[in-house]
């Protein structure tokens, strides 16, 4: 190096500032695991029959083949009524929360949502018709008829509105958004034909989907759910790493060396899985893809080999505790959840999108 | 071991962004490229590190790694020999600097703790160590180039190597200061050396790139006007004729060599030279 210029450049370089300040992220992830453990064993015993926590713990033992005494009317609402919906909460936050994580990284921005941008409508409208029209679906596959349509009607949603929304090699976040309305629309005209059209036992099974419930929480809909988020958090780890060099644009991240057609593909495809079945048996629940990946990221930094496992653990937190809510605030009442999460998350939405309104300003102009 | 393009022609319509481009770098060296605006800089470069260009473009002409098709290696095995700083490199998220620079690992095979390592590394290099905990978006823009560049180094920053390697790079002093201009040029040239990476620059300080490139390409209107050694590319005729501008040649007061000083044309100036096919490219489609 010219030795001549060298000494300019210890010149003053810019302010020397403080460090982004990050939560260490095993220490964040085991937080959330624990906050999600003690989160269920509470949940679990809330409600008409209160069981404590020690008594919960009691029951599991038993029900796990140790020898220990238990109230048998307590073991009996904890094992066919609680523990069912709680788990069901759990796969539902964890699965919104994966799908929310994956989306905002697929689209290289925070305010992607599986509700927001229709991937969940997709998915209800696909299980409506199954609901409506498709006797012939559900004798053939039996429960897996639903979370399959709804899968297949997320997909379609997503791999939509990223085509749309997508324009060399980057993402215009406004016509995302637009995306998202024209599909939230059509999928909601569709529900309401149908709707309109069904039986009075179709119609029931109907409005799941209006207000988003985990009322039908019991083990063969658990047992359904299972393998799709499980599958879904699988592939979800798998595509972190490339991911985050995604954040870079598609072309910086082939450089990179990821294989960004298969990474793309793969992202969409693991989302509709985990929001499709999700909704298949739950309903539009909307906000918890949004804010649990938020959250993470705010605390922990935007690696996304911590906001993915960090979303699925703390969606499914954030709604053990909603849907506590939801069944005890207002007794007997078994209030809508999709109502609830909407309640606090859409302002929270606004809260979001006022701090980032310069930038959005800038982009939209 | 070089990296070649062979009659390399990009056609937009009936508008040719590159003509017969045929030019080749070695392990070791560094080669700017010049060129006026609209000449074809950034469309050969994208073409140098193998990216295929929108659907509308028409690419005839092949470009070789290691006397292989470009677009035949596998992204990971591309990804170890050659890396690309593009003109604006984005990032989505707060990453913080550090993490930036650790995703050039990403081809490599490190783990976590080994990529952070070389990150660091890479950092230093940059004169960017001290901005590593911050997060990207915050940093100036002369903050970010270094932060984007290191993230560049990291992914070819391998001390034993058994393959070749070459390093891309878009205007890489453009939202540099002076001082950091010279840094940065000298930081790519010492990697070349101790490295033997091989780097295509595109440089638009004639002065830089005669005292950094061991070879300046200049191109004109989509063509390969003149490649060699600065001295001799360099001249006022050329100089003259690929940016339309008045230009002569001193010996540069401080450093061996010739220092190019250029004014603007006059309008109506008498002595006005200017050759048919010096005026700009119709056509910016630069992608």
């Amino acid at each position: 190096m010219n030795a001549a210029v060298r000494p300019a450049s210890s010149a003053p370089r810019g302010t020397v500032g403080v460090g982004a300040r990050r939560a260490p992220r095993r220490l964040a992830l085991a937080t959330l695991a624990a906050a999600l453990a003690g989160a269920m064993l509470v949940a679990i015993g809330i409600g008409a029959v209160p069981i404590a926590p020690d008594d919960v713990v009691r029951i599991l033992l038993h029900s796990a083949g140790l020898d220990v005494e238990v109230d048998s009317q307590q073991a009996a609402v904890l094992e066919s009524i609680r523990l069912p919906r709680v788990l069901l909460a759990v796969l539902t936050g964890a699965g919104l929360g994966l799908a929310g994580a994956l989306m905002q990284g697929l689209f290289r921005n925070p305010l992607a949502d599986p509700a927001l941008v229709g991937v969940s409508a997709g998915a209800a409208l696909a299980a409506s018709v199954v609901i409506v029209l498709g006797a012939g679906a559900t004798a053939q596959l039996g429960s897996f008829a639903l979370p399959t349509a709804a899968f297949a009607g997320a997909l379609g949603a997503t791999a939509l509105v990223y085509r749309v929304g997508h324009g060399g090699g980057a993402i215009s976040l406004p016509t995302m958004l637009l995306a998202g309305i024209a599909v939230n629309a059509f999928a909601f005209a569709g529900i309401g034909f149908l709707t309109y059209v069904a039986d009075d036992q179709q119609l029931r099974d109907l409005t799941f989907w209006n207000l988003g419930s985990l009322a039908g929480g019991t083990w063969p809909v658990v047992a359904t759910v299972v393998p799709f988020v499980l599958l879904a958090a699988g592939a979800a780890v798998l595509l972190a790493q490339p991911l985050n060099a995604l954040a870079l644009g598609e072309a910086r991240a082939e450089h990179l060396g990821v294989h960004v057609a298969r990474i793309k593909l793969g992202a969409i495809v693991v989302t509709a899985l985990a929001a499709g079945a999700v909704v298949a048996v739950t309903g539009v629940i909307g906000f918890v893809g949004l804010v649990a990946p938020h959250l993470v990221r705010l605390a922990c930094g935007p690696d996304q080999r911590v906001v993915i496992p960090g979303a699925a653990l703390g969606g499914a937190l954030l709604v053990v505790i909603a849907d506590t809510v939801a069944r005890t605030a207002a007794t007997p009442a078994d209030l809508p959840l999709g109502v609830l999460t909407a309640v606090f998350g859409a302002p929270l939405f606004l809260a979001l999108l006022l701090r980032m309104r310069r930038r959005l300003l800038a982009e939209a102009a | 071991m070089t990296l070649a393009a062979q009659e390399l022609s990009v056609h937009a319509g009936p508008t040719a962004l590159l003509e017969h481009v045929s030019l080749s770098l070695s392990p070791g060296e560094v080669l700017a490229i010049l060129g006026a605006n609209g000449a074809g800089k950034s469309t050969l470069l994208g073409r140098l590190a193998g990216e295929r260009g929108s659907p509308v473009v028409r690419t005839t002409g092949r470009v070789l790694l290691d006397a292989r098709p470009i677009e035949s290696w596998r992204p990971r095995e591309l990804a170890r020999r050659r890396a690309v700083l593009p003109q604006n490199p984005s990032l989505a998220f707060g990453y913080t600097a550090l993490e930036l620079a650790a995703l050039g690992r990403h081809a490599s095979g490190d783990d976590a703790r080994a990529a952070l390592a070389i990150a660091r590394e890479a950092l230093r290099a940059t004169d960017a160590a001290h901005l590593a905990d911050r997060e990207v978006p915050t940093l100036s823009g002369g903050e970010r180039a270094r932060a984007h560049l290191a993230c560049a180094l990291a992914q070819l920053w391998d001390a034993e190597c058994d393959h070749a390697r070459y390093l891309l790079l878009d205007e890489p002093t453009a939202a540099l200061d002076l001082a950091h201009q010279h840094e940065v040029l000298g930081i790519v040239r010492e990697f070349t050396r101790t490295r033997g990476v091989g780097v295509v620059a595109i440089v638009h300080d004639l002065n830089l790139a005669a005292e950094y490139a061991d070879r300046v390409a200049l191109l004109v209107c989509g063509r390969l006007a003149a490649v060699g050694e600065s001295t001799r590319v360099l001249d006022p005729g050329n100089v003259e004729a690929a940016f339309d501008v008045r230009a002569r040649t001193l010996e540069h007061p401080l450093r061996p060599g010739p220092l190019i000083a250029v004014a603007r044309r006059s309008a109506r100036g008498v002595g006005d030279r200017r050759p048919p096919h010096a005026n700009r490219h119709p056509v910016s489609a630069e992608p």
